[in-house]
């Protein structure tokens, strides 16, 4: 007899995985330099709007070390970079960029469709440091790797959701300084009304991308976590493009379908719902969430996914002036802001999903979403009764991961959990 | 009274009161020389000028090489920088009474994330977060600095109710200049005579905690020694060293292995020739010296958490070729990722000019001080075979 799947797979799975392939594979045509076409290398936390405005693609290392670390090959091209000098104690989606542009071997496919692997040669980095001060270093080598020009979008981060007069102008005028440099780089003007198209586009499809979030407070939870991560990838690299939108629709709507039948995107009963803190382990993701989905656990939110959602403010909204309302929204970007804000936000996921535990990934490859995570599960259980742990890891290098530390750690919280 | 007699007094007395540096943690040494509120900074960016312009004392915070206790466990994870959770563990222990902290956020993300932990930790402590520009460049970000700078010192005059007048900026200034400018002319003789780098070490981290007034006084002295041959010259054969890395302040590494402390001619640390290779354009007027204040900080050698490292590979040939250095000393400071990777580029650099380097992982206790030994002496002697 067939064993019954712990795990609901999701239709539109498909549709999401189709649609990076073929972005992928566009990115690699060669007829692109003939049309003046150019590609941009950009952080996750990047005003990407106004590249999808100027007809520049844009290319996500960050999605690229996701890639890697799902292939379970990304450990393989982190020793690479490390051989390059690399300290092996930095950030592992930087290491598997830089073992993939300089490792002699051949670098991971980005789809099943992909014969060349790695992600395609850029015109222009675009770095944005509201995520991270890694990506900073981490574009500044490639730029000179390449040798190509790099814009850097220098964001202060932070201290209230009060952004000080003097931070908004400086975010603001580098706004218009960035798109300068696009147009510089792109011997184009960028038409206002294709700005104004991609910002339509890039609310259409966080609010989209929002509503299928809010739904993992029903129960059963019709997304898990690796839903999720596997979901976010069009709003990360193509957000600002209206070819996105339909995928978000019949994601919607698959949600819904799950919702009205009583679905849950796990198969058993919901025992343990959890909150995820970070990035996830990518290179056992599916193993990962699948034992845990075995065990009646599902994770109905977390705050990675959240970040390219549950942040935007209608009412920062501006159409007609979109140099104040993208520098109110890169500003404030998750990873931008206190530790007391995350503590805020995860205490309120966490209560608004109606969760029973937190699992903390304190992740060394990310100090900016980790250092810190020990006084957050300690004010959230304060604060909201709800416990957690902190599990050991990486994004992407399974030499840090202990699969046995883990799993007796997530044993003892799911017994705090069966005894309150 | 003799004034031989008087120089060595002096720095005697310095190194006996300021070292090891477990004795700065209750500030009292600080204290007996001035009666200005001590603030303390982390980075070398902060200009310093401008709060002792408006009557604080700026103090650099270093990390005593303390053993680590795990009393920060409780707080911050294991993975972040090295020198930071030192000056963390201490604070933790000891309780070090600075009148207000400003942490320098927009630059690492360790120092960023540290700069909220610290306050959940110690929640008395006076705190400041001074968000660095990271662009280097153009009059958005002098601009832009130059707003923060005074934002920030605005919040901590009204918190510790000193009155906000930045009269006093241009002499500031010029005392910071005449300290500057003496600790270049010690570097300068570094290279004919045998002066112990530790000796020089120490003294910039006194500095950097205590008054400019007596800073100066300090390198006066030291200046006065050097220049009445207490320092043999250096023997033509010997082998020139510098040492390079971010916020590397442990005096033991030098003081343990004799043949570095005698080799190393120059720096390109944090404390060392990035904070004191720059001199400020002088002018009488407040408002103009507080511009030339900004661009100066903005234009000086930065440390690796700033975007363009292009004058700091400059730096770092500079000093290589100007002090004859035959090989480099690369301080891996244990999880300081900008440090990280800006050495693979600095290494590239060094190739270039055919300078020998050898990259050695620190850590701020020097908990692998047998290991360091072995590898430093090697190279050194490495270095004197070529």
């Amino acid at each position: 007899m067939e064993k019954k799947k712990a795990y609901r797979r999701l239709e539109s799975d498909t549709d999401v995985k189709n649609f990076m392939a073929m972005y992928y594979l566009n990115s690699k045509n060669p007829y692109l330099s003939d049309e003046g076409i150019k590609l941009a290398w950009v952080t996750s936390g990047a005003p990407v709007e106004y590249l999808i405005a100027a007809d520049v693609i844009p290319l996500y290392p960050e999605n690229y070390g996701a890639i890697a670390g799902a292939a379970k090959d990304s450990t393989r091209l982190c020793i690479a970079a490390e051989n390059c000098g690399y300290s092996s104690d930095l950030c592992s989606y930087a290491r598997t960029s830089f073992g993939s542009i300089l490792s002699p071997d051949p670098p991971t496919p980005l789809s099943e469709i992909d014969g060349t692997g790695g992600l395609a040669k850029p015109d222009m980095l675009i770095c944005g440091n509201n995520i991270c001060g890694t990506v900073l270093k981490w574009y500044q080598d490639v730029s000179r790797i390449y040798d190509i020009p790099m814009f850097l979008f220098d964001t202060p981060p932070l201290r209230s959701d009060y952004i000080p007069p003097h931070y908004r102008s400086y975010v603001e005028e580098q706004l218009v300084e960035y798109i300068q440099f696009i147009e510089m780089v792109t011997k184009n003007t960028i038409p206002p009304e294709n700005i104004d198209n991609a910002l339509h586009a890039s609310f259409k499809s966080i609010e989209l991308w929002s509503e299928i979030l809010e739904k993992g407070k029903i129960s059963p939870a019709p997304l898990n976590c690796a839903d999720r991560f596997l979901a976010m990838a069009p709003i990360v690299c193509q957000r600002g493009s209206s070819e996105i939108i339909p995928l978000y629709e019949t994601l919607l709507e698959e949600v819904n379908t799950r919702i009205d039948q009583g679905l849950g995107a796990i198969t058993g009963e919901e025992k343990y719902r959890l909150l995820w803190d970070n990035i996830p382990i990518w290179f056992n993701i599916y193993s990962f969430f699948n034992t845990l989905a075995s065990r009646g656990a599902v994770f109905p939110v977390d705050t990675y996914t959240n970040a390219w959602g549950g942040s935007l403010k209608k009412s920062a909204i501006d159409y007609n002036d979109h140099i104040k309302t993208m520098a109110q929204i890169y500003s404030s970007i998750y990873l931008n802001q206190t530790l007391q804000s995350k503590i805020d936000l995860i205490g309120s996921l966490a209560v608004d999903f109606n969760c029973t535990g937190v699992i903390y990934h304190s992740q060394r490859s990310c100090k900016r979403y980790s250092l810190g995570q020990p006084i957050t599960k300690k004010e959230v259980l304060e604060k909201t009764g709800i416990p957690g742990i902190l599990i050991d890891g990486d994004m992407t290098d399974s030499r840090n991961f202990s699969e046995e530390q883990t799993w007796t750690r997530i044993e003892a919280l799911l017994e705090i959990i069966d005894q309150t | 009274m003799n004034q031989e007699f008087s120089n060595e007094n002096i720095l005697n007395e310095a190194f006996n009161n300021f070292f090891p540096l477990d004795n700065v943690r209750n500030l009292s040494n600080i204290r007996k020389l001035t009666l200005d509120p001590v603030v303390g900074y982390f980075t070398n960016r902060f200009p310093v000028e401008f709060l002792h312009a408006l009557g604080f004392h700026p103090s650099r915070m270093v990390s005593d090489g303390t053993e680590d206790h795990g009393a920060k466990d409780e707080y911050i994870q294991t993975f972040s920088c090295s020198w930071l959770t030192s000056i963390f563990e201490s604070h933790l222990r000891d309780k070090i009474n600075y009148d207000a902290l400003v942490f320098s956020t927009g630059t690492c993300d360790s120092l960023q994330n540290m700069s909220d932990i610290w306050i959940k930790a110690l929640p008395d402590t006076k705190a400041y977060h001074f968000a660095f520009p990271v662009r280097t460049s153009g009059n958005l970000t002098n601009q832009y600095f130059n707003n923060e700078l005074v934002s920030i010192s605005k919040q901590i005059c009204e918190s510790l109710e000193i009155a906000y007048n930045y009269d006093q900026l241009p002499n500031s200034v010029k005392l910071f200049n005449k300290k500057r400018l003496l600790i270049q002319k010690v570097y300068e003789k570094l290279i004919d005579y045998q002066i112990p780098y530790n000796l020089l070490f120490k003294l910039l981290i006194i500095a950097d905690l205590t008054t400019v007034e007596y800073s100066i006084q300090l390198f006066e002295a030291f200046l006065s020694d050097i220049d009445k041959a207490k320092y043999p010259l250096r023997e033509k054969t010997s082998v020139k060293i510098a040492v390079i890395g971010s916020m590397f302040d442990n005096i033991g590494l030098f003081e343990k292995i004799p043949i570095l402390n005698n080799s190393v001619v120059v720096d390109d640390l944090s404390y060392g020739t990035r904070n004191n290779f720059f001199i400020i354009e002088e002018t009488n007027n407040p408002d103009d010296q507080l511009d030339l204040l900004v661009s100066a900080y903005l234009n000086k050698v930065p440390d690796s958490t700033i975007y363009d490292m292009s004058r700091r590979a400059e730096h770092l040939v500079n000093i290589v070729n100007n002090f004859k250095v035959k090989g480099v000393i690369m301080l891996l400071q244990k999880w300081c990722d900008p440090e990280g990777f800006e050495f693979v580029e600095l290494q590239k650099k060094l190739k270039n000019i055919n300078i020998p380097f050898t990259v050695i992982d620190v850590d701020s206790s020097l908990s692998n001080l047998g290991q360091l030994q072995t590898r430093v002496e090697a190279f050194i002697e490495m270095v004197g075979e070529d």
